[in-house]
């Protein structure tokens, strides 16, 4: 008799064990490129000039062919995220930095097998080939981490010298 | 070479002064099934099962090697309509050790407590569908759906238990199990929900309980 009485304690617990299982999606789904505004500064100690962040007075950020904006109007802001479209492998965005505006083309690859969890399923990832722009107020664009996933990474630098 | 030939004469003379009853290598073997599905299948809302059974011999009442083969699976819709479905064989390997010690002179008892290790394997395949993805910027929807994904999944382990000689050559008893699986998964990998065999394959470990009615051959 004490044998089934500890095996109906074990049943027990098993079962609190398996109904504790309510899930619910509460992954970050956002994949995001995040790009960071630089400018060079010159050291005056060392004569060497270093990469310093910059804040952008104001700025204004949309995608070609979308008439809203993703950024209108951004006061003092060093770094934006911003989406990249997941049907297709290239992505435009006309960004205006204080006066001036330029046009930032991001070439891709997209990974729809990123998986998160049975709750929240997978999501399109991405892998970044090159990025390119005009040169009204960018002189140079430095991708430092080509995979786009899931998490809060810098992936490209705007350099205005 | 005279060494070698005396040795073991001489640890042969100890045993048999030491033991009353002669050891016996090979003590039978216990082919059993598992009950626990009747309750935990119910319990689970349908959503999981899992059949199995095994064979276990006894090894000097002392040793008890075992192999266990069984077939489950799960079908089940998330609360964002994710559907994910599978079902395959599974099979472990593993050895237990009997945790009774005998009583000087006595005759070995045929009810045991058992614990051990096992390496479980599965090779089977799942589905993830309805899995939906939108961009409210961009405007885009598209659905994504993995309708036939091949994974093989190996894990370990750790059991207790005990089994019972309720009447004679029936034995019934219950087995407690802390499953781990191997491997470490890369972020964003594709990782199955259930893993038959292993159940809910969400932390990468799992706890398990059998209640298993046997006979013993």
């Amino acid at each position: 008799m004490k044998i089934f009485k500890t095996t109906l304690i074990l049943l027990i617990t098993f079962i609190f064990l398996s109904c504790t299982s309510s899930e619910e999606c509460r992954e970050n789904k956002d994949v995001l490129m995040q790009m960071g505004f630089y400018t060079k500064t010159l050291n005056t100690k060392t004569g060497l000039y270093v990469n310093t962040a910059l804040a952008i007075d104001s700025l204004w950020v949309n995608g070609l062919g979308v008439d809203s904006f993703l950024f209108e109007k951004k006061k003092s802001i060093k770094s934006i995220d911003v989406p990249l479209k997941k049907l297709s492998t290239q992505t435009d965005f006309i960004v205006r930095f204080n006066q001036k505006t330029d046009t930032i083309s991001v070439f891709y690859q997209n990974n729809d097998r990123y998986f998160i969890s049975l709750e929240c399923g997978c999501v399109i990832a991405h892998t970044i080939d090159e990025v390119t722009s005009t040169n009204h107020f960018i002189d140079s664009i430095s991708v430092i981490n080509r995979d786009i996933i899931p998490t809060d990474a810098e992936h490209i630098q705007i350099y205005h010298f | 070479m005279l060494v070698c030939c005396v040795l073991p004469l001489n640890a042969q003379t100890k045993d048999t002064k030491t033991d009353s009853i002669p050891k016996v290598w090979y003590n039978g073997i216990r082919a059993e099934i598992d009950v626990a599905p009747i309750v935990s299948t119910f319990l689970s809302n349908s959503e999981t099962f899992s059949y199995e059974g095994g064979v276990q011999a006894d090894i000097l009442h002392k040793y008890y090697p075992v192999v266990e083969i069984g077939f489950a699976g799960a079908d089940r819709t998330t609360s964002t309509d994710i559907r994910f479905k599978t079902n395959g064989l599974f099979g472990r390997v593993g050895l237990d050790f009997n945790l009774m010690k005998p009583k000087a002179g006595a005759k070995p008892s045929n009810n045991v407590f058992l614990a051990g290790a096992r390496i479980g394997f599965s090779s089977f395949n799942y589905s993830m569908t309805n899995i939906v993805i939108t961009d409210d910027y961009w405007n885009e929807r598209t659905i994504l759906n993995y309708p036939n994904e091949a994974v093989i999944k190996v894990w370990f382990e750790v059991v207790a238990g005990m089994r019972v000689e309720v009447i004679k050559n029936i034995y019934m008893g219950w087995t407690i199990r802390n499953k781990h699986t191997l491997g470490q998964s890369m972020a964003g990998e594709m990782n199955p929900w259930y893993i038959p065999g292993f159940g809910k394959n969400l932390t990468g470990s799992n706890w398990g309980v059998n209640y298993s009615i046997g006979y013993k051959f």
